[in-house]
């Protein structure tokens, strides 16, 4: 069948297209493995799975390899023969051990972070799926989402004129007759504390979590509630027994999420934490950055990618259960955790032997089902009565100001960010007046556009986030085409490297890719061009091409995630019929199928693109000298301390290119569904 | 269990239900009929307590409960999607009403295996599957298992055979029946199907446009429609508009057009405007129709084989159309278009409608 449709085309006396070269090679390709299912499916994997593997998966071996490595006097590294001493250092628990205390405050602090997370976005999440007017869903998924398309370190610095006391915003409260409110601020946000570091990490993070809660919310039919009531549970038994276990994948998977991104967190501590909080990943990277310290750095990181191994095929098994809307029978995780927790507390168990004692009187036993003898209505107790009542009259508002305290505080300090940038005077907490000084220059003052550091950022992160999208929507292309239209035996293996990359703290994709990198070119580059005879070793140096490497890597799994959805939704009998109609292979696709998943691949490559462009850590690591990208700068100019509005200057540029992608993400994506499928 | 004077105006317009009452004997098998969008379901909905009324009062047991919450009720509900927990087992499902009343757990586990054997459904087998891994038959005596398990006084059930097919719709239909005789429930059973309304309900409640049109047993249903809407809606029916003309010694003559046809004279006045409804099964055809009180001459217009009979629609000479349906009694037995035919029915087989 598949060879008649062409023939025909070929004989069409219709206006033949002009083919590229691409097309055409492609047909090339698509005619001589036709039958060979096999190869044609190798063709299309071949390079997504190369990459995935070369540039995420044996790093992370060679990080646990450079674990063992050590430096000999003349201070050059060595792997052979292994060196376990760094490793017995990570794992120490004597009194001046390192590593240990290290982990278990991070480990404590990203557990804390989980749980604040999970009840905060499991509000929002539920008052916008499920108490907002359907209206309004969208918008204020939008507005929960928006922040996401800052940069972190841009929403982090956003939250400094909080916890400064000679601020604006201290002044105006007390001004007021706020001082109150002035001091709890004060007291909560305050640098270098626990609590503003689970603060910030839950404020950077809390998307993660909303994100998976909202569409499984969504996707709780009402109705199921209404047979709940009907069988005679009260709303919040409703909400306990249903609505509850119904999106534990979704509580599971935003849990996991938020929980390994805070176990690799090292800029957030670092920016508000001071000395006195600092994480496994700021030791990493510490010791990464100072000679000699390599083999540490490797030791300690590799906690973080076991923890992260160790939460992937649990990560896998929830987001799949969830894609397909599915739900667990019975919660492997949380279940049991619950039982537990009620036998170690004693909740419930007191109320079953009353029960049992009521129902002694009465016959258990009835022989079968009659109408003569049935269950009494149930009569609540008042309290449950009583939270019923609140629950329906006033849960409503209740969600709704928890919703919109959070969603000010997302955009509250962003837009007092973006006004300072005007600031004339010399300062980031007290207004004196609107000049563009900071933006243009004046003769005893930088501006922005006059730094030439900042100017070549702003390019670099362009071309960075450009190359890394489009590089990514490639391979994602193909990823997602054979994972939607194939079946085969390493399927498995890519979609787990596909939540691999995306659950992946960047600390450890960006450590074990320089480490790669090194070993590259140590091992092999150098070698192998002396030997060919090169008067200078050739090396891949840190610059422009490992960045848009690192950051393609990271860009795969999103473009491909979003990929998947497009081709699933896509009608494969449109297809058929454009062969039926005499189209080849690969016209249909260029023709048929690709135009049907344009808004797909627009969104992968906007989204690929705003990633790219906000990140940090990977870039920190794989930049070398000479490329700084726009966060970088930023990041640079605070922990140099230098903050000026320039600083200031700078985020609002972030900020702004962030509003243009989601724009035109909205507008070309077409369904909005896709934005918030990450 | 009754209701009276419910009614239910959404978003301030539409009047879903407008002042229904009626009252239903206990054990009794009830069935609320109508097309969709007639308010059918919404009176279901507000006798289990998920609808609150704009106006009126539902009692059960004698008992006022338009005020109280579902779970306050004595009733309980198969759903139309039968909304089973996806998130749990089948004996999951079915302990869920009794966990709720917070009854024991070894009283639930024996309750729930006697509630799946009352459905036929054997317990060792099937108390541990996924609602996803059961047929839609399953599914069925699943959620009808729930909703009996709790042994509520009355049971409502919003079309729970609408995605079954035909064969099994049947199927569900003979044993929910069975079931109601045995265990002596009221249901409450709302549907558009007007075969299955016949063949399973003691009462009827006929709803249309949020109204009851007629309540009354199968055959008064069938046989006696009280409205043009019941006449039409359950079962064919050929209605013919006229006037009666006279009336003497317990018959009446209609005129319709320039025709005039006998009727069953006891309900109507000279000069009064009815509608005359006469099921195709009761019109005769050919040689049987000479008999009749009402006999026509017509040209069959058109011939439909429906199985069990065949249709003839017959353009009768003094103006009318006609349905009829042919019996067929021996294989080939044709009346092809074209066809003169006379065709008659008597009276008594006619029923007077005024509205």
């Amino acid at each position: 069948m598949a060879t008649r449709p062409a023939d025909q085309a070929r004989q069409t006396p219709t206006q033949k297209p002009k083919e590229t070269a691409l097309v055409s090679l492609g047909k090339r390709i698509a005619r001589a493995t036709r039958g060979a299912g096999q190869l044609r499916l190798f063709l299309i994997l071949i390079s997504p799975t190369f990459w995935l593997l070369l540039f995420l998966v044996v790093p992370l071996f060679f990080v646990a390899l450079y674990g063992f490595a050590w430096y000999d006097e003349s201070y050059i590294l060595q792997i052979w023969p292994f060196d376990p001493s760094n490793y017995q250092d990570a794992i120490s628990i004597a009194p001046d051990a390192i590593v240990i205390p290290l982990l278990l405050r991070t480990f404590g602090m990203a557990a804390l972070t989980t749980i604040v997370s999970l009840a905060l976005g499991y509000v929002m999440a539920y008052y916008i799926a499920r108490v907002a007017k359907e209206k309004w869903r969208g918008l204020l998924m939008g507005l929960v989402v928006i922040p996401f398309w800052v940069s972190f370190v841009v929403r982090i610095y956003a939250v400094f004129p909080f916890t400064a006391e000679e601020s604006f915003v201290h002044t105006g409260l007390n001004s007021w007759g706020l001082g109150v409110l002035s001091d709890l601020i004060l007291g909560f946000f305050e640098l270098g504390t626990g609590q503003m570091v689970v603060f910030t990490l839950m404020y950077v993070w809390l998307p993660f979590m909303i994100l998976p809660l909202f569409a499984s919310l969504s996707k709780v039919d009402p109705i199921l509630l209404e047979a709940a009531y009907d069988l005679g549970a009260s709303r919040w038994r409703a909400f306990l027994h249903v609505t509850l276990p119904l999106t534990y994948p979704a509580m599971i998977v935003g849990s996991i999420l938020v929980f390994i991104t805070s176990v690799g967190a090292f800029i957030e501590p670092d920016m508000v934490g001071g000395g006195a909080w600092q994480f496994i990943g700021n030791y990493v990277q510490t010791q990464f950055s100072f000679t000699g310290g390599l083999p540490q750095a490797s030791a300690s990181a590799l906690f973080i990618i076991v923890v992260t191994v160790l939460l992937i095929s649990a990560y896998r098994k929830y987001a799949e259960l969830e894609e397909e809307g599915e739900t667990e029978v019975r919660s492997r995780v949380i279940g049991p955790l619950l039982a537990f927790l009620k036998k170690r507390l004693g909740i419930g168990k007191a109320s079953e032997p009353s029960a049992i004692a009521t129902d002694g009187g009465e016959p258990v036993a009835a022989p079968a089902l009659r109408a003569s003898h049935h269950e009494t209505p149930i009569k609540k107790a008042a309290w449950e009565r009583a939270l019923d009542v609140v629950a329906e009259r006033a849960g409503k508002y209740l969600l709704g100001a928890a919703t919109a305290i959070m969603l000010l505080m997302f955009f509250v300090p962003l837009i007092i960010v973006a006004v300072f940038s005007f600031n004339s005077i010399d300062s980031v907490v007290t207004f004196g007046g609107f000049s563009l000084d900071w933006w243009l220059g004046r003769p005893d003052r930088d501006g922005l556009f006059e730094d030439e550091v900042a100017l070549s950022s702003i390019f670099y992160s362009f071309v960075i986030a450009g190359l890394s999208s489009l590089l990514a929507v490639l391979f994602g292309m193909l990823a997602a085409f054979a994972i939607t239209r194939y079946t085969f035996r390493i399927r498995g293996l890519l979609r787990t490297l596909m939540y691999l990359g995306l659950v992946i703290p960047s600390l450890v994709m960006g450590v074990s890719l320089a480490i790669l990198i090194r070993f590259l070119n140590f091992y092999m580059l150098g070698p192998l061009s002396l030997g060919y005879g090169f008067p200078t070793p050739i090396q891949w140096e840190f610059g422009l091409a490992s960045v848009v490497v690192g950051h393609t890597t990271f860009n795969i799994p999103l473009a491909t995630l979003v990929l998947i959805i497009s081709f699933r939704e896509f009608d494969r009998t449109l297809e058929e019929a454009a062969m039926n109609l005499g189209a080849d292979e690969m016209t249909t696709f260029f023709r048929v199928t690709l135009p049907n998943i344009m808004p797909g691949i627009i969104s992968a490559i906007l989204l690929g693109f705003t990633f790219s462009f906000d990140e940090l850590p990977v870039t920190l690591f794989l930049a070398g000298g000479g490329v700084v990208t726009m966060p970088m700068f930023i990041y640079g100019l605070i922990s140099k301390k230098i903050i000026t509005p320039r600083v200031n200057a700078a985020s609002t540029i972030v900020l702004l290119l962030s509003l243009v992608f989601i724009a035109v993400m909205t507008r070309m994506g077409r369904r909005g569904g896709q934005l918030f499928r990450i | 269990m009754e209701i009276k004077g419910l009614t239910k105006i959404f978003d301030n317009t539409v009047n879903a239900v407008n002042d229904v009452s009626f009252g239903i004997e206990r054990g009794s098998f009830f069935t609320l009929l109508g097309p969709s969008g007639s308010g059918k379901s919404t009176i279901l909905r507000m006798i289990g307590g998920l609808e609150k009324p704009t106006k009126g009062k539902v009692f059960i047991g004698g008992r006022e409960v338009t005020a109280l919450p579902p779970y306050e009720r004595d009733t309980s509900m198969v759903f139309q999607s039968l909304a089973l927990f996806p998130h749990l087992t089948v004996a999951g499902n079915i302990a869920f009403g009794l966990r709720m009343r917070k009854v024991p757990k070894e009283a639930i586990q024996k309750r729930v295996d006697e509630a799946l054997d009352l459905v036929e459904l054997p317990h060792r087998k099937y108390g541990r599957r996924k609602i996803t891994q059961l047929s839609g038959g399953e599914r069925q005596r699943v959620a009808l298992a729930r909703a009996l398990v709790t042994e509520p006084r009355v049971l409502l059930l919003d079309e729970p055979f609408g995605a079954l097919d035909l064969k099994l719709r049947k199927q569900m239909q003979v044993e929910t029946k069975k079931l109601q005789a045995r265990l002596g429930i009221t249901f409450i059973f709302v549907t558009h199907d007007q075969e299955e309304a016949l063949t399973m309900s003691n009462v009827i409640g006929v709803i249309n446009k949020g109204r009851v049109e007629q309540m009354g047993n199968s055959k008064e249903i069938y046989e006696r429609p009280a409205t043009r809407f019941v006449a039409g809606f359950i079962g064919e029916a050929n209605i013919l508009k006229g006037t009666i003309d006279r009336v003497e010694d317990g018959s009446a003559f209609m005129k319709t057009g320039e025709v005039a046809v006998r009727v069953v004279g006891e309900t109507v006045v000279a000069g009064e405007e009815i509608f005359l409804s006469i099921r195709p099964e009761k019109v005769r055809i050919g040689t049987d129709a000479g008999a009749c009180e009402n006999v026509f001459e017509g040209t069959v217009l058109d011939e439909v084989y429906i199985g069990l009979a065949s249709r003839l629609t017959v353009q009768l000479d003094v103006g009318p159309k006609l349905v009829a349906n042919l019996q067929i009694s021996d294989i080939g037995h044709t009346v092809p278009v074209g066809t003169r035919i006379q065709v008659g029915w008597n009276s008594t087989n006619a029923v007077v409608i005024k509205t």
